[in-house]
């Protein structure tokens, strides 16, 4: 499967490693799978936008972005304020214009707005986004919540949180509180709980190399057991901060059972939680339940996978759990 | 963070009322001249916060004050686009200087703060005088090629 890969893909710049190559086959177990998540790999990703409600409701810019760009409203979707940007677009064409300028729509990813929908926050509650910059999700969730209630937005790097607050105020946000501080140390020092959490933490980007084939060069084995021990860490950190009958939805753009299914199944381990049946109206996968020898619960079969070869986007993991003390 | 008191509220709230903006129940406070904006909930989480002895930043810069009133940031023409009523409606061609960053000629003989309306778009405040507006649009905020925008 590997040599075939490397002939079929010889003239492109960065090549999956055999690794790589062979976990994706584990996982798809399908070798025309595995050619279309590769295909798919090397395909530019659609620019997608998120409407503002914020500033700006969604039938008004609809009219003015379809006078600017071919565009495709993701509604079938459930993605109301989703666009796709079909037309060929110059560098920086979507970040100049006047409406991001005025804060009208966020340039996001489309998988990327599942997890705060899916986290189904409610207007004037109390939420937490453990790993909050460059504030995509954190701008969606107020947008959600109406600008009500209050979120806790906290992101270790200072650096990303500046753009986190710049977002926030181009956005029109007034209900979040911006920390800096490593979440686990965070997390210590909070003697309250949330209603709502979104736990986005950083992990190895493999659903995002369509915008950055360089991950095929970095990747490595190592980084994803590495990371697997800090989100296990987020993960226990956060849920010690929600609420009874609370949710929480854990995400990541990445692929590998190590950084998904394993961390969630070691959160059922150690807490009174359960995972919540997500309905959505894209082609999803459910989670796995074996890995390399490891089983894991077979509540896991209720989060999601999303692949780029499935939803023309970038590949996710996403669970949602609730609380019951 | 400093907290208002009633006086200075009521200065504030007077001001944002010029331009037909009711902030209803949401707070509002100060550091230096500049105006915050925050629900109740974040008040009370910055409160429960404060008292663990973790920094943060939290607010929507609403409003800046100045000597002859209070001056909108560029974000809150657009997130009280609704309510706004004192402002000035521009061409294509003022909005491209606007843009630019540029003050701009406009037929106008009041003097004070105005929001500018470009189309349909609140597109930021100035201070006018003797028929010119000062521009006062963040630098991250404008646009070198208005071409596309007309």
């Amino acid at each position: 499967m590997y040599e075939e890969i490397l002939e079929r893909y010889k003239d492109k710049k960065y090549l999956p490693k055999k690794d790589f190559v062979e976990n994706i086959f584990l996982l798809l177990k399908n070798k025309k799978e595995v050619l279309d998540f590769f295909d798919k790999c090397y395909t530019p990703q659609p620019f997608s936008i998120r409407i503002n409600t914020l500033k700006i409701d969604v039938e008004k810019i609809k009219r003015r972005i379809e006078k600017k760009w071919e565009v495709e409203w993701q509604k079938n979707y459930g993605l109301d304020e989703a666009f796709v940007i079909k037309t060929k677009l110059d560098p920086g064409e979507l970040g100049n214009s006047i409406e991001h300028k005025l804060g009208y729509f966020y340039v996001q990813s489309l998988s990327s707005m599942l997890p705060s929908k899916i986290l189904g926050v409610e207007e004037n509650s109390f939420v937490l986004d453990c790993c909050a910059a460059p504030g995509s999700k954190t701008t969606h969730l107020a947008a959600l919540m109406q600008n009500t209630g209050a979120i806790l937005a906290n992101d270790i790097s200072w650096e990303r949180n500046i753009a986190l607050l710049s977002n926030l105020q181009r956005c029109g946000v007034i209900n979040t509180i911006v920390t800096s501080i490593p979440f686990q140390k965070l997390a210590k020092k909070i003697k309250f709980s949330f209603d709502y959490i979104l736990a986005d933490v950083p992990c190895s980007n493999e659903g995002t190399i369509r915008k950055n084939l360089n991950i095929l060069k970095t990747w490595n084995k190592k980084l994803s057991l590495w990371l697997s021990k800090i989100q296990k860490s987020i993960l226990c950190n956060a849920l010690n901060l929600l609420k009874n009958n609370g949710y929480l939805v854990y995400s990541t753009c990445t692929l590998n059972p190590e950084e998904n299914e394993e961390v969630i199944d070691f959160a059922l381990k150690r807490f009174p939680i359960k995972l919540e049946k997500i309905k959505i109206k894209i082609k999803t996968r459910k989670g796995i339940t074996e890995w390399k020898g490891k089983k894991y619960s077979k509540d896991l079969r209720k989060a999601i996978r999303i692949w780029p070869q499935d939803f023309d986007s970038e590949g996710f993991f996403i669970a949602k759990i609730k609380m019951e003390k | 963070m400093e907290k208002l008191g009633r006086k200075k509220k009521k200065e504030i709230l007077k001001g944002l009322e010029e331009y037909g903006i009711n902030i209803k129940e949401n707070l509002i406070y100060l550091t230096k001249d500049s105006v915050y904006l925050l629900t109740p909930e974040a008040f009370e989480l910055i409160k429960r916060i404060k008292k663990e002895g973790i920094k943060f930043r939290a607010g929507f810069y609403l409003a800046k004050i100045e000597k002859q009133g209070l001056r909108l940031s560029f974000d809150s023409c657009q997130l009280f686009s609704k309510q706004i009523k004192k402002y000035i409606e521009i061409n294509s061609e003022k909005a491209e200087k606007w843009f630019r960053g540029e003050d701009v000629n406009i037929n106008n003989k009041q003097e004070g703060f105005f929001v500018l309306k470009y189309k349909e778009d609140f597109v930021g405040c100035g201070f006018v005088k003797n028929g010119i507006i000062k521009n006062y649009i963040p630098k991250d905020r404008r646009i070198k090629s208005f071409k596309n925008e007309c």
